[in-house]
């Protein structure tokens, strides 16, 4: 970086929108034109924008680990008395028993099914315990 | 559709939204959180309004991490960044009723925003002026010297933050970290978006400089 260089004046401030939105089409056009002949604004500009890339990167090592303790207590108490409405879960129940016996993980099970699904097997997972007639 | 958290760790798994919903309901939330399907989030949000905990874990595990990083860059504490992100999540989940089914992910930065910004205004850290009335000034919250050191713990660039005016730093971390746009920011901070863009060309050149003082000065390799 190179703090002796200065924009265009004109430009200056055009080179610090980082967005699209922020500028009407004629002047972006115009703003990539202009960035086209003058290579001191077309350096600030890239400066502009590693500093804003720098900025936006990942701090987050210090993460908390767990869901905090007040959330979860928040979470809890709303729970008790809402019902989970998760349909047919019998259907999934019966789909996970065969699956287990055969797949590993849960995205090797979601294929798995998706593969039989486009296979045109409709319903390849659930146990029919009716007599044949 | 919302948009998915920025890291690169999400999986895209095509199929079945509901099937896929069902399914990840049951693993563990912060593998589940994994999984990067709109549809299948619309779905998650969709079971948390109606009470389901364990949709709403799911869409913790798969947003905290970008809204941590939001706030430790414009609050630049740990500890307070800790407090507004659990408020964040909490409000989130006593609101849910007023979120779009496909438009959580917005819904939960803006939550975040206006807290972080409630902050900065509470304790003075926030106010504007008319442009350009405002001079620079040190924000010892963003320097080593500090009790916490936390600044040291970020990295040199929030240092650099510190040296430019308030105002300008909050308008760049919005755009620049929160991928806000110019206009946006002008609601958030009700102002006019000409004084954002002010704050933010005036802001990003003085911190242009002072990078590249730093880099003259063998801070920075």
């Amino acid at each position: 970086m190179n703090g002796k260089l200065f924009p265009c004046s004109e430009w200056a401030r055009q080179l610090t929108v980082l967005h699209e939105e922020d500028l009407s089409h004629s002047d972006f056009v115009a703003l990539q034109a202009h960035l086209d002949s003058c290579p001191t604004c077309n350096t600030i500009r890239g400066e502009y924008l590693a500093l804003a890339d720098a900025l936006a990167q990942d701090v987050s090592y210090d993460l908390p680990a767990e869901i905090p303790p007040k959330l979860q207590h928040r979470l809890q108490k709303k729970s008790e008395y809402m019902e989970i409405p998760i349909e047919d879960t019998e259907k999934e129940n019966s789909w996970e028993r065969v699956v287990n016996g055969f797949v590993t993980s849960e995205f090797d099970e979601t294929l798995y099914r998706e593969v039989h699904f486009f296979l045109g097997i409709q319903k390849p997972f659930e146990e029919d315990h009716r007599p044949h007639t | 559709m919302s948009k998915p958290p920025d890291d690169d760790s999400y999986s895209l798994i095509i199929g079945d939204p509901n099937m896929i919903t069902n399914l990840i309901l049951k693993q563990d939330p912060k593998i589940a959180a994994t999984v990067q399907n709109p549809a299948v989030e619309k779905n998650l949000v969709k079971y948390a309004k109606l009470g389901n905990e364990a949709a709403f874990e799911i869409l913790y595990w798969r947003y905290h991490k970008p809204i941590w990083n939001r706030l430790v860059r414009l609050v630049a504490s740990r500890q307070v960044a800790e407090d507004l992100h659990q408020e964040t999540f909490i409000r989130a989940w006593s609101n849910l009723q007023h979120v779009n089914d496909d438009g959580f992910g917005p819904w939960l930065y803006r939550i975040s925003a206006n807290l972080a910004l409630d902050y900065l205004r509470r304790s003075k850290k926030l106010m504007f002026l008319s442009f350009p009335n405002v001079e620079p000034e040190r924000d010892e919250r963003f320097t080593t010297s500090g009790p916490e050191k936390y600044a040291c713990e970020l990295d040199l660039l929030q240092q650099e933050l510190s040296q430019i005016a308030p105002q300008a730093r909050t308008c760049i971390i919005l755009q620049d970290v929160w991928g806000y746009s110019q206009r946006e920011i002008a609601v958030l901070l009700k102002v006019s978006v000409s004084c954002v863009g002010a704050y933010i060309h005036r802001g990003r050149e003085q911190l242009r400089q002072i990078h590249c003082l730093n880099i003259e000065g063998g801070k920075v390799q």
